[in-house]
Order: C-alpha cells, then sequence, then structure tokens
C-alpha cells in the first residue's frame, strides 16, 4: 500500500470514528447514487459530474422519484412489546433511555416533473422542474423522559431537562434548475447549478430554547422559554382571528408564485491520477421569502425566564391573617402565562433550504468496477450533521450497472445500500435506495386484520429512488471530459 | 463461465438474497394493545418558600411602632406614647361673650331746629374673659392679646326719627396705633329703625386693665348725635338699645399672669403590641430596656410634673403587676419656660427622665413580657413667674418612650399558624412523599417545628415530623462580647417522609397546623444580640413518587 493509500483510509477511519460520536443525518439525496455516473440524476449530488449519455430526457413525472422516511429515535420493537399474557404493551421505560436529546421524524419527497440534459463538447447543460416535500419533527428525548419518569428522577433531580432545538420543519416548494457544467481540462470539471424556487408552504422552527430545571431537594423549579415558529400556509387562520380558516382553491395553491426563492448547487472534480477522483460539492445553498399569510409566533419575551420558589408565605404566623394559597395559584398561573406569552406578528420571513456539503473520493479498481467514499454534511438546527457512505459500483457491459453501499447513519450502522441501472436501449431504468434492509427485515404493525403496514425492524431510516429516462448517445468515455 | 453467464448469476444471487432475507419479523397486532399502562413517575415541586428579614417579622407583628438600629444594626423595639400634648390654641380658649345690653333714653328738650344739633354720650366697662381647657373654672388674667381672627359686632335699636349718627370707641382695642373708633350708625333718613354692624378684629391688640375690680375689663364709649335737619314731628319719649359682643376669636399671643394653669394628665397606657397575640407567654431577660419620659415646654410659663406611677401589667405572666420603683419618688420634673425671644426663634424648653436598670426595677417589669405600660402622672404651671406669655402655636408635651433594646435572652417562644391546606384527590395515587425542610438561619436562635395535619373540625391527623426533638431550625452561632453578632449562618435540610398508609389517613386534611418552639441559642441559656440584618429563610419542597395508570384509548 502506497503511503498516499494510507494516509486515505486513515483518514476515512478517522472520520468514521467523528461519525460515531456525532449527530444523524437524514440526507435528502440518496447517497448511493453518488458513483452511478449512467445515471443522469445523479448530478444532482454533484453538479461537476456530467452523466455518460449525450442527451437524456426524462420521462415526463417518472423521471426522478425519491421517498425518504425516517426516524432516528426509536424502531418500533424498542417500544413495542407483548407481555406474558400476550397483550402489547408499550414500554416508555425502554423508550426514555434510548431516545436522545433531540430526535428526528423525517419525511422527504422529490418529484421531477420535467428533465432533459445534454452534452455540447465539453460543456452539459441540463434542466429540471420538481416538486419538493421536505419535513422534519425534532423532537426532545428528554420530553418523554420527564413525562415518563417525571422531574423528580434520578436523571432529572438537580439536572436540567433540555428541549432545545425541538420543532417542526416543513416546505413544500417547486424547483427550476438550470445545471451547467464544463471539463476545464483533463483532470477538472466544475459545475453550478442554479435553481429558481417557488414556495407554496412553510412551517419554519426558527428558535426553540425551552428547558425545565429542578433543584435538589425540589427548592425551586426553573423553565426557560425561546420561541420563534414562521408560518406560511395559505389556509391557515390566524390565532387571533375568530373567523374560519380562508378557503383557498387547490389551482391557486399550486400555482403560487409569490413565495420566492433562490439556491445554487456548486460542484468540482478532479481527477489525481487514473486510479484516484476527488469531488466536492455544495446543494441546496439558498433560501425562500415567505410572502404569503405569513405568521410569527413568537415569544413575548425573549429569553423568558419563570423560577418558582414555592409559595411565598412570609405572613406566616401573623395574627388574624391566613395564607390564600386559590388566589397565590392564580398569581402563579398568570405570571407563568404572561413570562411565556406566545404573540402573533405577520411578517415577512426568509427560511434556508438545508444546505449538503459532499466530499467525494472515487479509486478506480478496474475497467468495470469503481469503490468510493462519500463524506456528507448536512447543515440544518444550527448544526452540521456527518454521514459517510462507502460503496463500490460495478458495471455489466452498457446494460447493467449495480452499486452496493455501507453507511454510517441515523445513528445506525448497518445501512446497506444497494442501486441498479439498466440500461435497455434508450430506456433506462434505475432503483436507488442506501438501505435495502429496511426493505428486506421489517416488522409489521396491524389492526388485528388484514391492515397492515410495514416498519423497519432494525433501521431507523428508508429511502427509495426510482425513475425512468431515455438516454441517447451513451459512451462510456467520452473523449471530450475527462474520465471522471 | 462466460461473462453473460457470469451476470445471470450475479442477478440471480442478488434476487435469491433478497427472497431469503425478505421477511416480516414481528408483527405487533394492535388489536392487542393494552387497555390500561402503569405510570410511575417520580414528581417533585416546591411547596413553600419564606425568606424573612427581621425587619419584615418585626413588622408582622407590629405594624405600628417603630424599630430604631444603630450604626451596627443593632435594634431596639420603640413604643413612643404621648401622653400630653397641647397647644396654647388648644389648652386657652376665648369664648364668643357679649358686651352689657345698654338700653339709654335720648333726652331732647324740644323738637332741634334744622340746622342744630344735639349731641350726647355716654360709656360702659365690660370683663373679658378667657378659659382654660383643662380646667375651665380657672381665672385667667391676661395683660394684653393679639387677635388673629375674630368679629365684633354692634346691634341697635331706636325710635328717633331725626337724622342720628353713633360712635363706637374702645380705647383698649388698637391696630397700628388706632384705637378702634367707628360709626356703627349713621341714620340720614328720620325715620325710626335699627341696624346691625359687624367688624373684623384681625390684627387688633387688646389691652385689659386690672386695676380695677374687673378682670381683663375693656371700656365701650358711645357717641349720639342728633341732627334737626328735616324738621321731623317731636314725639319724645325717644330711647336707643345698644347690644353686640365679640366672637371666634383666635389669638396670636396673649401676655398676662397664667401662673395658675392646672393640666389634665390623664392615667396613660402604652400597649406593647409584640407581647400581644402569640408572643404572649415568651420568657425574656432582656438586658437593658428602659423608659423614657421627656418633656418640651413651648409655653412662655414654668410647669412642673410629677410622675407619681410607672407601671407593668401582663395578662399571661406573673406576677402580672409590676409597679417600677424608682428613687427618689415621685419623679418631679420642673420644666423651665424658653424666653421670649427663644419663643420668637420657635425653640422649647426641654426635660427628660429615664427609667433604667440602674435606678428601677424596670429590668424584672419588662420581663414579664407586659403587654401594656401604665403611667400616672400630675401637671401644673409654676407662678414663680409674675409675667407669663404664650404664642397660640405654644406646646406642652410628655411623651413616654419604651426602648427595649434586643439584647438579652428568650426562650419559650411559642408561633402557631393554621394555614387552609387541602390535599384533595392530587395524593390519591401518590405511594410515597418526601417533605424537604430546607433551612438557611441567619438569627441566634433555634427552632423545633412540627406540622400538624388537622381535617375540617380542627381535630389533628397525624403530624409531618416524626422526631419532634429533632431540631428543624439550628441557631447560627454567635461571636464574643460585646457584639455577640452571628459568625455565619447555619443550613439545614431536613427529611419527612409519608408512606401509602400515612398518606390515605391525612387525605381528608383540610388546616396545616404549624408549630414552632424558638429559644435564643442553648435554649435560651446564651446571650445574644439582634441585628436588622439577621434573616432566615424556609424552603418546603415536595418529591412524590406517584402509581398510576393510564387508560388508552378511551
Amino acid at each position: 500500500m502506497t503511503m498516499n493509500k494510507k494516509k486515505i483510509i486513515s483518514g476515512f477511519i478517522g472520520l468514521a470514528i467523528l461519525m460515531t460520536a456525532s449527530r444523524p443525518l437524514f440526507a435528502q439525496q440518496d447517497q448511493t447514487i453518488y458513483l452511478m455516473r449512467d445515471i443522469p440524476q445523479a448530478t444532482y449530488s454533484n453538479p461537476s459530474l456530467i452523466p455518460e449519455c449525450k442527451f437524456y430526457i426524462g420521462f415526463p413525472a417518472l423521471s426522478s422519484f425519491y421517498l425518504g422516511i425516517g426516524n432516528d429515535g426509536f424502531t418500533t420493537r424498542d417500544v413495542l412489546r407483548y407481555d406474558n399474557t400476550d397483550s402489547l404493551t408499550v414500554d416508555m421505560d425502554n423508550l426514555s433511555d434510548i431516545l436522545k436529546k433531540k430526535n428526528n421524524f423525517l419525511l422527504n419527497i422529490k418529484e421531477e416533473l420535467i428533465s432533459f440534459g445534454f452534452k455540447v463538447k465539453r460543456n452539459y447543460i441540463n434542466f429540471s422542474i420538481s416538486e419538493n416535500f421536505v419535513s422534519r419533527l425534532t423532537y426532545p428525548g428528554d420530553l418523554f423522559a420527564i413525562i415518563n419518569e417525571g422531574n423528580a428522577s434520578a436523571r432529572f433531580f438537580g439536572n436540567t431537562a433540555e428541549f432545545k432545538g425541538a420543532g417542526f420543519n416543513m416546505t413544500h416548494y417547486r424547483e427550476f434548475a438550470l445545471g451547467y457544467s464544463r471539463a476545464l481540462s483533463d483532470k477538472l470539471v466544475v459545475g453550478a447549478r442554479p435553481k429558481m424556487l417557488f414556495g407554496m408552504m412553510n412551517i419554519h422552527t426558527r428558535r426553540s430554547d425551552v428547558s425545565f430545571f429542578t433543584a435538589n431537594f425540589a427548592e425551586y423549579i426553573e423553565t426557560n422559554s425561546d420561541v420563534l415558529v414562521n408560518t406560511s400556509i395559505p389556509m391557515a387562520a390566524s390565532m387571533n382571528d375568530t373567523l374560519d380558516p380562508p378557503e383557498v382553491e387547490f389551482s391557486e395553491y399550486i400555482t403560487n408564485m409569490d413565495n420566492k426563492g433562490f439556491a445554487i448547487d456548486l460542484g468540482g472534480s478532479y481527477k489525481y491520477n487514473d486510479k484516484f477522483i476527488f469531488s466536492a460539492s455544495l446543494i441546496d445553498l439558498g433560501w425562500i421569502h415567505w410572502k404569503t399569510n405569513p405568521m410569527n409566533y413568537v415569544s413575548e419575551y425573549e429569553n423568558a425566564n419563570f423560577r418558582f420558589d414555592g409559595f411565598e408565605i412570609n405572613r406566616m404566623f401573623i395574627a388574624n391573617d391566613s395564607v390564600d394559597f386559590e388566589e397565590t395559584l392564580a398569581d402563579l398561573l398568570d405570571s407563568i402565562q404572561e413570562t411565556f406569552n406566545i404573540i402573533e406578528k405577520n411578517e415577512d420571513y426568509n427560511s434556508p433550504l438545508n444546505t449538503k456539503l459532499y466530499l467525494n473520493a472515487v479509486y478506480t479498481v478496474n475497467e468495470k468496477g469503481k469503490a468510493g467514499a462519500l463524506l456528507g454534511f448536512d447543515f440544518y438546527n444550527r448544526g452540521l450533521h456527518p454521514s459517510l457512505t462507502l460503496s463500490y459500483n460495478h458495471r455489466f457491459g452498457n446494460i447493467l450497472s449495480l452499486t452496493g453501499s455501507y453507511s454510517m447513519k441515523n445513528r445506525n450502522y448497518a445501512n446497506i445500500g444497494f442501486g441498479a441501472a439498466l440500461n435497455l436501449g434508450p430506456l433506462q431504468l434505475y432503483f436507488v435506495t442506501d438501505n435495502i434492509l429496511s426493505m428486506l427485515i421489517y416488522d409489521k404493525i396491524t389492526d388485528g386484520g388484514d391492515f397492515g403496514v410495514p416498519i423497519p425492524r432494525y433501521t431507523r431510516y428508508m429511502n427509495g429512488h426510482f425513475g425512468i429516462n431515455f438516454i441517447f448517445g451513451y459512451k462510456k468515455k467520452d473523449p471530450n471530459i475527462p474520465s471522471l | 463461465m462466460n461473462r453473460k453467464l457470469s451476470h445471470h448469476l450475479l442477478i440471480a444471487f442478488i434476487a435469491g438474497l433478497a427472497i431469503t432475507f425478505s421477511c416480516v419479523k414481528e408483527e405487533y397486532d394492535f388489536s392487542k394493545l393494552k387497555k390500561s399502562q402503569s405510570w410511575t413517575p417520580e414528581l417533585a415541586m416546591p411547596l413553600i418558600h419564606s425568606n424573612m428579614n427581621l425587619a419584615d417579622i418585626i413588622k408582622d407583628f407590629d405594624n405600628t411602632h417603630l424599630f430604631e438600629e444603630d450604626g451596627d444594626n443593632f435594634l431596639k423595639l420603640v413604643y413612643q406614647n404621648t401622653i400630653y400634648s397641647k397647644t396654647a390654641e388648644q389648652l386657652l380658649q376665648i369664648p364668643d361673650q357679649s358686651f352689657p345690653a345698654v338700653s339709654e333714653s335720648v333726652n331732647i328738650p324740644g323738637a332741634i331746629p334744622a340746622t342744630d344739633s344735639l349731641s350726647y354720650s355716654f360709656s360702659d366697662t365690660y370683663p373679658f374673659s378667657g378659659i382654660s381647657a383643662d380646667n375651665p373654672g380657672e381665672t385667667l388674667v391676661f395683660d394684653s392679646m393679639i387677635v388673629k381672627e375674630g368679629t365684633l359686632t354692634i346691634n341697635l335699636n331706636t325710635n328717633l326719627n331725626y337724622k342720628t349718627k353713633l360712635i363706637l370707641e374702645v380705647p383698649s382695642m388698637t391696630k397700628n396705633g388706632q384705637t378702634f373708633r367707628k360709626v356703627v350708625y349713621d341714620k340720614t333718613d328720620p325715620t325710626p329703625v335699627g341696624g346691625q354692624k359687624t367688624y373684623d378684629l384681625t390684627g387688633y391688640k387688646f389691652s385689659f386693665d386690672n386695676s380695677g375690680p374687673t378682670t381683663n375689663a375693656i371700656d365701650l364709649n358711645y357717641e349720639i348725635t342728633v341732627y334737626g335737619e328735616g324738621s321731623p314731628t317731636y314725639s319724645p319719649p325717644y330711647s336707643m338699645g345698644i347690644t353686640g359682643g365679640v366672637s371666634n376669636i383666635k389669638f396670636s399671643k396673649i401676655f398676662g399672669n397664667m401662673g395658675n394653669l392646672t393640666f389634665l394628665l390623664k392615667k396613660d397606657t402604652v400597649f406593647i403590641d409584640i407581647f400581644k397575640n402569640n408572643l404572649s407567654t415568651i420568657k425574656l431577660e432582656l438586658d437593658s430596656p428602659r423608659v423614657k419620659i421627656n418633656v418640651t415646654n413651648s409655653y412662655g410659663i414654668p410647669i412642673d410634673i410629677n410622675i407619681t406611677n410607672l407601671a407593668t401589667h401582663s395578662d399571661v405572666n406573673a406576677p402580672y403587676n409590676v409597679d417600677v420603683y424608682q428613687q427618689p419618688y415621685p419623679v418631679t420634673l420642673n420644666i423651665p419656660a424658653p424666653t421670649l425671644s427663644q419663643m420668637y426663634s420657635g425653640q422649647s424648653a426641654y426635660v427628660g427622665f429615664t427609667y433604667d436598670k440602674n435606678n428601677s426595677n424596670i429590668k424584672t417589669a419588662v420581663n414579664t413580657s407586659p403587654q401594656y405600660m401604665l403611667l400616672d402622672a400630675e401637671g401644673a404651671s409654676n407662678s414663680s413667674l409674675p409675667t407669663n406669655f404664650v404664642f397660640d402655636t405654644s406646646r406642652f408635651q410628655i411623651d413616654a418612650i419604651t426602648e427595649l433594646p434586643l439584647f438579652g435572652k428568650a426562650w419559650d417562644i411559642t408561633l402557631q399558624d393554621t394555614i387552609p391546606f387541602a390535599f384533595g384527590t392530587t395524593i390519591e395515587n401518590v405511594d410515597n412523599i418526601i417533605f424537604y425542610i430546607q433551612v438557611e438561619n441567619g438569627f441566634p436562635m433555634e427552632a423545633f417545628m412540627q406540622v400538624y395535619f388537622a381535617d375540617a373540625d380542627y381535630k389533628l391527623i397525624d403530624s409531618l415530623i416524626l422526631i419532634p426533638t429533632e431540631k428543624v431550625i439550628p441557631n447560627a452561632p454567635v461571636g464574643n462580647a460585646p457584639e455577640y453578632r452571628v459568625i455565619a449562618p447555619v443550613k439545614k435540610v431536613t427529611l419527612a417522609s409519608m408512606g401509602r398508609s400515612r398518606i390515605v389517613r391525612v387525605i381528608d386534611c383540610q388546616y396545616l397546623l404549624v408549630k414552632a418552639a424558638m429559644a435564643t441559642n442553648n435554649n435560651g441559656e446564651s446571650t445574644v444580640k439582634i441585628y436588622s440584618d439577621y434573616y432566615i429563610d424556609v424552603k418546603i419542597g415536595v418529591k412524590a413518587d406517584v402509581s398510576a395508570t393510564i387508560q388508552i384509548g378511551e
């Protein structure tokens, strides 16, 4: 093994260690596809990638459909148990134990309506229109734990229950993307993919800093709250409004162009030598400005704090006096309500997209096989959330391309990915998932009858990406493009 | 193996793998979901917080009197009572009074020619009087008086059918050097009528004549002139009736001889509120209590005071009544009169006397924790000066000030209070409760405390603290004499737990009876001093083990 190889492997081991100590990732893009250059949609992970075909056009509405569902807090088997009477019970104790400070439930859908791309000498131009639905519910483990165990359990007595970062983020937007990439030399390709965005609906928890502290000996309890949630939901009624929510026609909703946004994908690939290619990309760097029915739910007092030391009875032992607990309690509740009062504003706001950074290294094993490592970083909740995917792609002629991958993500280290692209003449069918096990091994929740919902047994995340393209001028090696 | 075959085998392998592993591992049948699940959280919350410094506590017991502290924050309790206080205006009063009525015959020998007139004059004297509010029977002899406000009224009635003029002159009433001389009747119409005139006396000086048999005599001179103009019908006999007087007289100064005034000093009682109610049974050894008698005088009259009795009374503690002895007996205070120039500059004469542990048995009297301090005194003006004077603002005042410096020992301080408190249904699902009683005590006092649970009839159901002999509030240690100051506050957490069987017992609780027995350090054996910056902080928190059943789907 050469020195370079040793360094690279050492680097990846280091990153793997970092991964085990880091927070989870819910990618909005499957990472197994990164190595599958024969699929044009692979360029969505890095705009500097140029597909091997000369021209492609996606099957309208079927060129790319991505679905990702995940819950990194727990799996079904973590919370559901059969007891010795064959009754199904909810194991709240185990749930309290396994939940982390922040846990995420995610649902992402990306449906491409139109797409096409073509090469002109050393340039590649592509265009797509897609509907995007991105949602994430971040729920604090301490919330479940404090409800289940109480604030005087060993975990919370004398400690703080943190609900910081909890919240719900959801965006439905339409994306018009125009990509351009160019081989600057035999070694270097750069690309950019600017996107015009039109938001339909948004909920954005910009700030949620809530905590609850119980002092030792129940000396006092203290809670802090600082919340800002922005929403732009056309059919939502104001909380100050006693009228019914406004009626919005679906056509009006789907054609809304008022919430404009902009984003860009940037990428670059560098061919180090005949064996190694390194690439980097920054995806979804941008924002949407929301103007349709904006509502801002914000704490009236920033960083509001309330401490309760018990009912004040400084006038105990006074002749002819008594403590009116009901009055004191009413005063206390009034104080709490006033301290944590949420007010509503109606101001336009911006919501960022979840920006991703990918660093990729590809090792060409032979003419048919490539191995790659992809280090991803998701930026959300004001944090950096890394993941690591190791993959191997093998081509079987021009017809079939298969990829296997292994990913560390979502606090789960058993993510075996799989990707296949089948080229039947100009017709290309592809399917990619980062976690094939989630589809193979699952539990089922039933109502005792025929109805049942499969739930991955071991994995906390599943995604699937499939599509149909028409590709033309397929060339494995294009003399105009560096063999990346 | 050719390439095509290898591809097919690979695909077949992958497909086989998928079929092999694709399976349902577990089926969760929600129709079997347990309808009830247990929930056993441990919950905690603060119940009571009480942070009191000494000033707060004292105010709670006594909000009508003052605590005084010195530069070191050492406190003394001060009960001040004014036994007597009157201004000269309150004491010396000028009643409304009438001049002697005059009914004068006007002798007109015949019809008066049109160009002629007839003059006629006569005089009268009346005794001006003032009274003492404390002793209305006393005769007050005045030399002079400056009137602040007041009115002179003259009424006249006549059958004279001639033009007539009546002039009143009072030589002893002057203002700015001018004698009081007024045309009180000037009738131009020959028709017989009467009339009334009033005159403002503000600023007049009355000079009284005491040389004759009449006290405070004032001469009134009347002059009548009858004019013949108009030639009315002559119809004698003619007469003139005159009445009048002064009213609403307020003085600003009086000079005279008022050396025989007596002051009505009623028997006075000072309420010592701190020993009422809860603290009535307190046992005390205050080191240096004292009672001060302060007398101030701004009358221009020397005054003598005799304190004939000072005593304490306790409703609770024997011997109940204690006379405070002092030698010599009685206490005589001779208060001199300020000079006129001192009075003009607002100064007063002052005399004081203090009963303390060195000249009396006041310590014994106060250590019965008396609720009342009783004082008897007599007072009279001293006639040693031939001339006296008072301003309307002159004041004679006697104050009795009971000072209880908080320096000594105390024990058997029993405090009790009842707080409405009901658990209601909140503890039905509680298996165990722990009360954390946290005390940070900065007082040189210790306390045993018990909290009783009582039902609606105040019948005791249970008590909170299982070891009644445990000092819930330990005392803060004090330093050396003479400061006896607390070195540092002490902290203690006392745990009181109640299991399920006791919780069931107190479910009907409607009241908490909180009882504390306190004493200064070492159960009242040690001498301490109390400073205003002492405080006590009490927090009671509760931790409950809950055992509940949650119904799912209901």
